[in-house]
């Protein structure tokens, strides 16, 4: 859900204001491109944050009714978390957006990454261990590195940071005593935060220097 | 930074686009200056668009530079925009907003206060202030982003093709509001393939043809440059005492012949009241005599190498005028009332065409299409000349 949420959010700021000529408008005032594609930025993060934290608040309410208890700190930080994993779909769908020229192609790039993200992801395992097999690079499961190439995907981070902090695991092949720290949850949240920031800055740095 | 003693509004320096093999715009060097009304007229696909697209840093040159006020557009551009008031091509309007929210998110941007009634009053919208703008229709959306270029008081009104969409009415105050905006100071750039908008108000010209800047000048300096000259239709009381090669010595004269019972001269602009002057010297009584101007039409053609429309492909072939020629705009020319001129015996008529805008120096049939001020004006100039 939430990743089709912050692909939808994202994916049509730069590239339908710009085929529409919005863009020429607000760019003709006194704006740069910076403050252009980071104020949707802003803005769709705003958004996400209202619809994740009134789900995830009314989610809890429902759960703890009438016999449980909540607790503010976790809550806040589970929604910051959640909040991290959408706004990495907002960054990449904003980076097609300010990468393509047409629409068109914009839509059929967010389909592309929501595919391969969040349908084919978890199918991909058995034959990325063939594969290495296949290759000599692999004998007995996956080796650490290949875990953690896999283990990129934003919703692979969210998962570990989500089992790892709020539901105690310390068990698997990334969250195991004997897994390396660089699979691990602090790990995943890194790389989660770089999902957030790297396409949409990246997205930026090529539109800044394009012809509209 | 090039430094100016009087800085320019607007400066280039060769400055080139091109996109993959095609040079939209070709090495222009190209100076406008504080407090001018400068038209850029070329047919469609000349590059004006590229070029102001330049100017807003919407697209980087590929080689050379582009100031405003000293600031160079693609370095500085927002300090440069907040300076300006533009009115691009090819924008859309934010659709559910108001056409006074779109006043107000200028007011924002260029960090005025004011109220926005004022603006929408000016641009004659006010009307319209709390309707979604993408109910608008093209004029209206067009007066509005008029009204968005006009808030702050900008040194440099940069319009892309402004009547775009306008009625007749629309473009006349299109053009009140520019002229007002230049008087109170500030510098106006605008482009257009439209010949008659930019004869009316223009200080100063430039054609721009495949990229290349082939012409600056005034109107009037353009209208004596082009080969295709004045053409002098000179009703006498004896032909016959009229010596052809007299006429043909004066300075500024081509040729001379006799036409339709009539003296025709071909000569420049100003050597006019100088062919009168040397027929009175000859001893012939001159009674009427018509002009022939280019009109921006023909200057057009001729620098540009092909119509207005950039229809034409090759350059054409400038046939010799004839006075029945029915008047290039299609519009029939009722003859009005004529003016005469003190000094001269002979009635200098002129009339207003169908539009009531544009005014011709009459000759018969075919025209040439002046403002009456400065059909007027010229011809008195000619005459103190002389």
């Amino acid at each position: 859900m939430l990743p089709l949420l912050g692909l939808l959010l994202g994916y049509k700021t730069i590239v339908s204001e710009r085929e529409s000529g919005q863009l020429l408008l607000l760019l003709s005032l006194p704006h740069s491109r910076l403050e252009a594609v980071f104020g949707k930025f802003l803005g769709r993060g705003g958004v996400l944050a209202l619809v994740v934290a009134s789900g995830i608040v009314l989610a809890s309410a429902l759960v703890a009714y009438p016999f449980g208890s909540i607790q503010p700190g976790i809550m806040v930080a589970y929604v910051l978390v959640t909040l991290l994993y959408g706004l990495a779909f907002v960054s990449i769908g904003m980076s097609i957006s300010t990468l393509t020229s047409s629409g068109q192609r914009a839509t059929a790039g967010t389909f592309g990454v929501f595919f391969v993200f969040v349908v084919l992801w978890t199918e991909l395992r058995i034959p990325f261990r063939i594969a290495l097999d296949y290759l000599g690079l692999a004998s007995d499961g996956l080796p650490n590195w290949a875990l953690f190439v896999y283990g990129l995907e934003p919703g692979m981070c969210y998962q570990r940071i989500v089992q790892a902090f709020f539901a105690g695991a310390s068990q698997g092949a990334y969250l195991g005593s004997d897994a390396p720290f660089y699979l691990g949850e602090w790990s995943a949240l890194v790389v989660l935060v770089c999902w957030v920031v790297v396409p949409v800055t990246a997205g930026y740095r090529r539109f800044e220097v394009t012809d509209l | 930074m090039v430094n100016h003693s009087v800085m320019a509004a607007i400066e280039a320096q060769n400055l080139t686009k091109r996109y993959g093999t095609v040079t939209a715009v070709d090495r222009v060097d190209l100076t406008v200056e504080e407090g001018e009304i400068f038209g850029f007229l070329g047919p469609n696909g000349a590059g004006k668009s590229t070029m102001i697209n330049m100017l807003l840093d919407f697209a980087r040159p590929t080689d050379g530079q582009v100031e405003v006020f000293g600031m160079d557009c693609q370095n500085q551009s927002v300090a440069v925009r907040e300076r300006m008031g533009v009115l691009p091509e090819g924008y859309e309007v934010y659709n559910p907003l108001t056409g006074r929210q779109h006043i107000q998110f200028a007011m924002e941007s260029k960090r005025v206060d004011g109220d926005p009634m004022d603006v929408l009053d000016r641009v004659g919208i006010a009307d319209a202030a709390d309707r979604a703008a993408g109910d608008y229709s093209k004029g209206m959306a067009q007066r509005l982003v008029l009204g968005m270029a006009l808030v702050g008081e900008p040194d440099l009104l940069l319009l892309d093709e402004p009547t775009t969409g306008l009625d007749p009415n629309g473009a006349k105050a299109m053009r009140e509001i520019l002229t007002a905006e230049n008087e109170r100071g500030a510098t106006i750039f605008f482009s257009s393939h439209i010949l008659e908008q930019v004869e009316a108000i223009c200080d100063r010209v430039g054609i721009l043809s495949d990229g290349e800047v082939v012409a600056v000048d005034t109107i009037q300096g353009l209208r004596s440059a082009a080969k295709s000259g004045t053409k002098l239709l000179i009703a006498v009381d004896a032909l016959d005492t009229v010596d052809l090669d007299q006429i043909e010595a004066v300075d500024g004269v081509d040729s001379a012949w006799i036409d339709d019972e009539r003296l025709a001269v071909n000569c420049s602009s100003a050597a006019k009241i100088d062919v009168l002057v040397a027929l009175n010297d000859g001893g012939a009584d001159v009674f009427d005599f018509t002009v022939e101007e280019p009109s921006l039409e023909d200057l057009f053609v001729e620098y540009t190498g092909g119509g207005p429309d950039g229809l034409a492909g090759d350059r054409p072939q400038r046939a010799p005028r004839a006075p029945e020629a029915t008047p290039s705009t299609g519009r029939a020319c009722p003859r009005g009332t004529g003016v005469r001129y003190r000094g001269i015996s002979s009635p200098v008529e002129y009339h207003e065409s169908g539009n009531g805008r544009s005014c011709s120096v009459y000759d018969g049939g075919s025209h040439a299409r002046v403002a009456p001020a400065r059909a007027v004006a010229r011809l008195q100039d000619d005459r103190e000349r002389a």
